[in-house]
């Protein structure tokens, strides 16, 4: 991970946010100064992510569909920026012990529970499979809203990075306050505590989404 | 995605396909024309009528309360019938991604296995190349995931890799949601419920 590109970057493209978007930020306090931790935001945009490195307080790293790294070029500037391949195709138990590892070193994890990007801009059913990587972390979960990307870019639309915000069109991001869940090791633990914590992460989404 | 590829049947009449291009799509039946707008806006051009700006999602619910992908309807009663043509992929292996000497995951390489018809037949899936023999993937029962990318839908089959369905005209979000119906009522047969679709397909057991 090469952390000086990665802020030279959030740099960058911090100031092509602010000149095409105005963006608000709502409970960053709740952002851990130091250790490890998770965010989790409902996936809405292809811009989600990128909002998320840019302006989050504390450098972060997200899993990212592995076609993403599919270029050279791409597999080489990716992971500097803080993106971490997952096949979402499959269980990838590869990106499980990559996220730990991050954990392990005191790091910031992004994690979009969904999955995917919604066709919509409403909340989607939660992934087992994420939930799973929240129990296994055993770190506090910072619920996140980007609330406003689905009317810039939607996923059915097009992406054209000149039109992105024209208009300065507004959106938030706000963090709601940490969930502790514990850590649960034990597979048969994790099953047990499943339905109880998709049903607390989702709540905590739907209030931070709130407009 | 093309607005004609998310918006696959006219919202206002239910006619089966919209035609269009990139930001811009045709009912031929009824005549009303969709424009991409703003964001998440679509315009609204009914024939004779002064253009409205709507939400997407407005027409989106519009769609499903039409029955989202039309079923045909044949002296058997309705059943799942679609046919498109495609270009099949499948994943052949993977590129190791590291960052600084270390292994952060892999990368999928697909190789093109060429163009044909893609044909959907109630409990069967089969690829019939433009030159070759027809593949048949089995039955339904060994699909074990289905997913949708930017241009594809990719399936998972069981003790097999990846398959990737690239559609070269019709919409790869319609072929999700019959590919997903199918599956839904493959399994209902069977008193299961699919719980989740991706990355695996997870069943749970009615009753």
């Amino acid at each position: 991970m090469s952390d000086p590109t990665y802020r030279v970057l959030r740099w960058i493209m911090s100031l092509y946010f602010r000149a095409r978007m105005k963006i608000r930020f709502e409970g960053e306090g709740n952002v851990p100064k130091k250790g490890p931790f998770f965010v989790v935001l409902s996936h809405q945009s292809h811009l989600d992510s990128l909002l998320l490195h840019t302006f989050c307080p504390r450098l972060v790293y997200t899993l990212a569909k592995s076609s993403v790294f599919r270029t050279r070029f791409m597999a080489w500037l990716a992971p500097k920026v803080g993106a971490l391949p997952t096949r979402c195709y499959q269980i990838d138990p590869q990106a499980v012990r990559v996220v730990l590892r991050m954990l392990q070193r005191g790091r910031g994890v992004g994690v979009f529970p969904e999955g995917e990007r919604s066709w919509d801009g409403t909340l989607q059913p939660l992934r087992r499979g994420s939930i799973g990587v929240l129990l296994k972390g055993g770190v506090p979960v910072i619920p996140c809203g980007i609330v406003g990307t689905y009317e810039v870019a939607p996923r059915w639309g097009d992406m054209n990075w000149w039109k992105v915000g024209v208009g300065r069109a507004p959106v938030t991001i706000r963090y709601g306050a940490p969930i502790h869940l514990g850590r649960h090791d034990d597979r048969a633990d994790r099953e047990r505590a499943r339905g109880e914590v998709t049903h607390r992460i989702e709540n905590a989404l739907r209030m931070v989404l709130a407009r | 995605m093309p607005i004609h590829h998310r918006l696959y049947r006219c919202p206002r009449c239910g006619h089966d396909p919209l035609s269009g291009h990139k930001g811009r799509a045709e009912c031929l039946a009824c005549g009303t024309k969709f424009e991409r707008g703003r964001g998440a806006i679509i315009v609204v051009r009914p024939p004779g009528g002064p253009p409205e700006e709507t939400s997407a999602n407005h027409l989106l619910l519009a769609l499903k309360n039409l029955g989202g992908p039309s079923l045909v309807t044949d002296k058997h009663g309705e059943s799942l019938f679609r046919e498109a043509k495609i270009a099949l992929g499948r994943v052949e292996g993977h590129d190791v991604i590291r960052s600084r000497g270390e292994v952060l995951g892999f990368s999928e390489k697909t190789s093109w296995k060429g163009t044909g018809l893609l044909k959907l037949d109630g409990g069967t899936l089969c690829f019939k190349p433009d030159e070759g023999t027809e593949i048949c993937f089995r039955s339904l029962d060994d699909i074990r995931g289905v997913q949708i990318s930017s241009r594809a839908v990719q399936i998972t089959l069981e003790g097999s890799r990846m398959h990737q369905f690239e559609f070269l005209e019709d919409s790869p979000r319609r072929w999700e949601q019959l590919l997903c119906l199918s599956l839904e009522r493959f399994h209902a047969d069977r008193g299961e419920t699919i719980v989740e679709f991706k990355p695996r397909l997870v069943t749970t057991r009615d009753g």
